[in-house]
């Protein structure tokens, strides 16, 4: 009956996702269709139409909004966290990226691309992969949720298990960097402990950076200095990481690209200080 | 205007974003009956080209756009009508970049309702990265490669009960590149070339069960990887990037063999007020290497120098991780979240390293790090609801992490080194609101603060802050948003203080304004200052002192979209990022800190790099467009012009959709 009014959205309804609750005809009445999201709709066809005669998600708040969802989509485990997450704190709920009726990106009826929803609201981001030096979001090769759950996710399990929130994880839990850069994971003879500690992030901006190799410094001595300056207190003796040796003439622009020599930073099996 | 044509417009203004030259369809296809089913596609391809004036390797780099024919972006979709198709209800297939664009990727989905879905994800990436140059200090490295990801995810019955999962994913990385290595003594390294031959593959299993309210997840997977990497006999790569001594060959072997087979169950209930959310997960992690290098040539005396390495043992490391969140909903405005996670990793194993110089062994050592890392974590959540519109949310987390360590190489006979441990622990407490002001008009603000007892590093989180606030106003298809974050970081000692400051404050407008009409706008100032303790040598000298870095980053973004009528849609597009440093002119002025003119002009890294762009999309005929697009690139270091560049780059394309 819906559609006698409502052809524009029936008739590409066989191409949503939603319509498996209608071609099944398993379903009860309450889960299928169109009163499955907008509830009885007898006052609503007596009434010949009108927001105040059934349940439009136009005109819910934003917590029934996600209630509404969240009747069928609680369940996914990529969702179970979506109750904490900060988008939801935040008020951001389902219909503020997904088009829930149809959608030129058919899939997972996002209501555009998927960066381009994400910069709607972090334009801090989309300054990000607006750098020289950025993973390729931009270009389509990759995708937000490449690296992190919209819809909320479990806590970090590098760093103190705070920062970052919403980011996804590798095979064993770890950055997600690691699902890519599997090289870099390791186990290794003589691992670089803060790689592993306190994260790819502590050398590099993921998103993007005016440096190549999305370094957080221009130049390479200073981002290890600043770390390896034998302050007491730091590193995994608690004697602070040593500070180059008297071999290493900083002034000398030879000695200003760490990685020159220091080749393995993220992990050796052969060289404690990764220079194979 | 009739229903049609302003749907066309409309998908013309949400599929047209403000990205790069890569084309995008401009129009959805209306697509047609086929049988029991409905079809609907399109096809985008063309020429594309490109002219680069300037460093041809910072190019490839950072955009990495070549000339030739592409099929730049096609479509195809068929549904059945009912839902009820003979084999399937859905095929879906997108491509973007076939045909050798540095960006490739297709997606292929078929699915039949209540039986089964397949998802195949492809990607390829042409990755150049050459050892550029940055404040006068060269990179030695480069990587010419190609990476290759493919991702399959199969699923039988899933709608039902009882869902069963398989999946399979490879990964891999192969080209050439120039490393370095190791001389004949402690001053001097090599440039020698490389093999890179990498493979990751991945089999996964996993069952998904519901009953009476409960979800029960399992996965079982294995995850391989080797690499066949190293040096060809024939190593040698010009001159050494220090020292004096001459490599006149050099080869190295390092095949490196692993895999990680894990397990991951997961249980999710909820039932009206109450739901418990939880995780489990193990990895056990193992690898197998062997290293054999051979170095021959002059030491810095002049004369004849061999040397030989061999290396070899294996590494464990089992992860194990577990979650539990608890959400209760007691009151139908108040939430209550509790999440616990564990997280338990130790690597360890046994390794054997043997150095001979000039045929006569010099070194030899059993070693091994032993890393191990348990970390415990507890965050409550509350968010209560006032009314419509205003709510606060607020939280409480304590994180415990323990460290312990064995770093000492032994040698035969010798015992273990001494173990290190050590415990940090933060306490941080976030809190934040939303008001709803108005309709449309939502402000947002929330902040964080931690202490941390132990931080690992210099630059860890020791004390910090952050305070993030955000205003959305949303009318009709009027956009407005403005936020701003703040990020600080205070970690001192006796002996350095390191404190980190960033803010970023950011606007963004969007509008249709007419029905041909809309526009995209943002602007972003990414503000960084750090100061941190360093200490180095400055020839025979160690110096101490502060390491200063300033950035200060203008990011814009402004977007045109056109639709004239049927016939003709437009896009102009620009895009700018500009560090303006710390104001100084040359890399030497005007610096604090360290009085060493080098760490003087590190401290800023001032540069600019623009993209304007324009799109021109004609109708040929009913469904035929020919397009056109330009887009240029400019990069500009203030300081170092020697990695400069310019490009143009463009497409013609025509677009048949049916």
């Amino acid at each position: 009956m819906c559609k006698d009014c409502h052809s524009d959205i029936w008739g590409t309804f066989n191409q949503n996702p939603h319509f498996k609750s209608i071609a099944s005809g398993k379903e009860k009445p309450r889960d299928t269709g169109c009163e499955g999201c907008h509830g009885p709709g007898d006052r609503h066809v007596q009434a010949f139409g009108g927001k105040e005669t059934i349940a439009a998600f136009s005109a819910m708040s934003r917590p029934q909004v996600l209630d509404a969802c969240l009747r069928c989509h609680a369940q996914t485990m990529s969702r179970a966290n979506i109750g904490r997450s900060p988008h939801t704190l935040n008020a951001v709920v389902c219909t503020d990226c997904h088009l829930i009726h149809g959608t030129p990106a058919r899939k997972f009826l996002l209501a555009k691309a998927q960066a381009e929803l994400c910069y709607q609201c972090h334009a801090n981001v989309r300054a990000d992969f607006s750098m020289p030096f950025k993973h390729r979001v931009n270009e389509g090769f990759m995708a937000c949720n490449d690296c992190h759950n919209p819809h909320g996710s479990f806590a970090p399990e590098w760093r103190m298990a705070s920062r970052p929130k919403m980011t996804g994880t590798g095979a064993a839990d770890e950055e997600p960097c690691l699902k890519c850069h599997t090289e870099k994971r390791g186990p290794f003879a003589y691992e670089h402990p803060p790689v592993r500690i306190e994260g790819c992030e502590i050398c590099h901006s993921p998103h993007g950076s005016t440096n190549s190799r999305l370094l957080r410094r221009p130049v390479v001595f200073t981002m290890c200095l600043e770390c390896h300056n034998g302050s007491p207190g730091f590193s995994l003796r608690g004697t602070g990481d040593p500070h180059p040796s008297q071999a290493h003439n900083v002034t000398d622009p030879r000695y200003q690209n760490c990685t020159n020599c220091h080749v393995r930073i993220h992990g050796s099996n052969s060289d404690s200080l990764f220079r194979r | 205007m009739k229903p049609k044509s302003k749907a066309i417009r409309t998908a013309a203004c949400l599929i047209l974003p403000l990205v790069c030259a890569a084309q995008q369809t401009d129009v959805q296809s209306q697509g047609g009956a086929w049988g029991d089913y409905t079809v609907s596609s399109s096809f985008e391809t063309g020429y594309r080209f490109q002219t680069v004036g300037g460093n041809d390797a910072e190019y490839r780099s950072t955009v990495n756009f070549g000339s030739g024919v592409k099929l730049l972006e096609s479509s195809f979709a068929m549904n059945s009508k009912d839902g009820h198709g003979r084999w399937f209800d859905e095929i879906l297939l997108t491509t973007r970049g076939l045909g050798g664009d540095p960006y490739e990727s297709a997606a292929f989905r078929v699915q039949k309702n209540r039986w089964y879905r397949y998802d195949l994800l492809w990607r390829r990436n042409d990755y150049f990265n050459p050892g550029l140059t940055t404040d006068g200090a060269a990179g030695a490295h480069l990587l010419d490669t190609q990476y290759d990801s493919q991702n399959h995810d199969l699923t039988i019955l899933p709608q039902s009960k009882i869902q069963f999962h398989f999946g399979y994913t490879r990964d891999s990385q192969s080209g050439t590149g120039i490393a370095t290595a190791p001389g004949f003594d402690a001053a001097t390294v090599f440039p020698v070339l490389a093999n890179v031959r990498r493979l990751r593959s991945e089999y996964r299993v996993g069952n998904e069960i519901r009953l009476r309210g409960f979800r029960l997840t399992w996965t079982r997977g294995w995850e391989d990887f080797k690499d066949d990497g190293g040096s060809p006999a024939a190593g040698a790569y010009g001159a050494p990037v220090s020292g004096g001594a001459t490599l006149s060959s050099f080869s190295r072997t390092e095949p490196y063999r692993g895999t990680s087979p894990y397990w991951r169950v997961g249980l999710f209930y909820e039932r009206g007020w109450f739901g418990v959310n939880g995780r489990l997960s193990y990895t056990a992690g193992q690898r197998g290497y062997l290293l054999d290098e051979s170095t021959v040539g002059l030491n810095l005396a002049g004369a004849a120098a061999n040397r030989q390495v061999a290396a070899y043992g294996t590494a464990q490391r089992p992860v194990a991780a577990g979650n539990l969140t608890i959400s209760a909903q007691p009151a139908s405005k108040l939430t209550f979240v509790n999440q616990t996670s564990t997280y338990n990793v130790r690597t360890e194993g046994n390794s054997a390293y043997a150095e001979f110089d000039n045929s006569t062994r010099t070194t030899q050592f059993a070693f091994f790090e032993y890393l191990g890392i348990f970390t415990f974590a507890n965050q409550t959540n509350i968010n209560y609801q006032v009314n419509r519109w205003l709510s606060f949310h607020g939280g409480y987390q304590y994180s415990d992490r323990r460290i312990r360590s064995i770093q000492q190489a032994v040698f035969a006979g010798a015992a273990a080194g001494p173990a290190y441990e050590q415990v940090n622990i933060l306490n941080s407490g976030a809190g934040g609101m939303r008001l709803s002001l108005l309709k449309g008009l939502t402000l947002t603000a929330e902040g964080e603060v931690g202490r941390a007892n132990r931080p690992f590093a210099a630059k860890s989180d020791r004390g910090y802050h952050t305070i993030v606030g955000q205003l959305r106003y949303q009318f009709k298809s009027l956009r407005l948003s403005a936020a701003s974050h703040a990020d600080y970081n205070s970690n001192s000692t006796a002996f350095t203080a390191y404190s980190s400051q960033s803010r970023a404050n950011t606007g963004s407008a969007s509008w249709a304004a007419l029905a041909w009409l809309s526009l995209d706008a943002s602007y972003s100032k990414l503000h960084l200052n750090t100061v941190g303790g360093i200490a180095y040598f400055a020839g025979p000298q160690l110096a101490s002192g502060e390491s200063y870095y300033v950035s200060n980053i203008h990011s814009g973004n402004l977007g045109f979209r056109m639709v004239f009528t049927k016939l003709a849609t437009c896009y102009l597009g620009y895009s700018i990022v500009q560090d303006t440093g710390d104001g100084r002119g040359n890399p030497f002025g005007n610096g604090t800190g360290s009085t060493l003119p080098t760490f003087q002009a590190a401290q800023t890294y001032p540069m600019r790099f623009q993209s304007p762009m324009a799109r021109v999309s004609f109708r040929l005929m009913e469904n035929l467009r020919a397009n056109f697009g330009y887009q240029r690139y400019g990069f500009r270091d203030d300081f170092h012009s020697q990695q400069d560049y310019g490009s143009n780059t463009g497409y013609v394309s025509l677009l048949w959709s049916f």
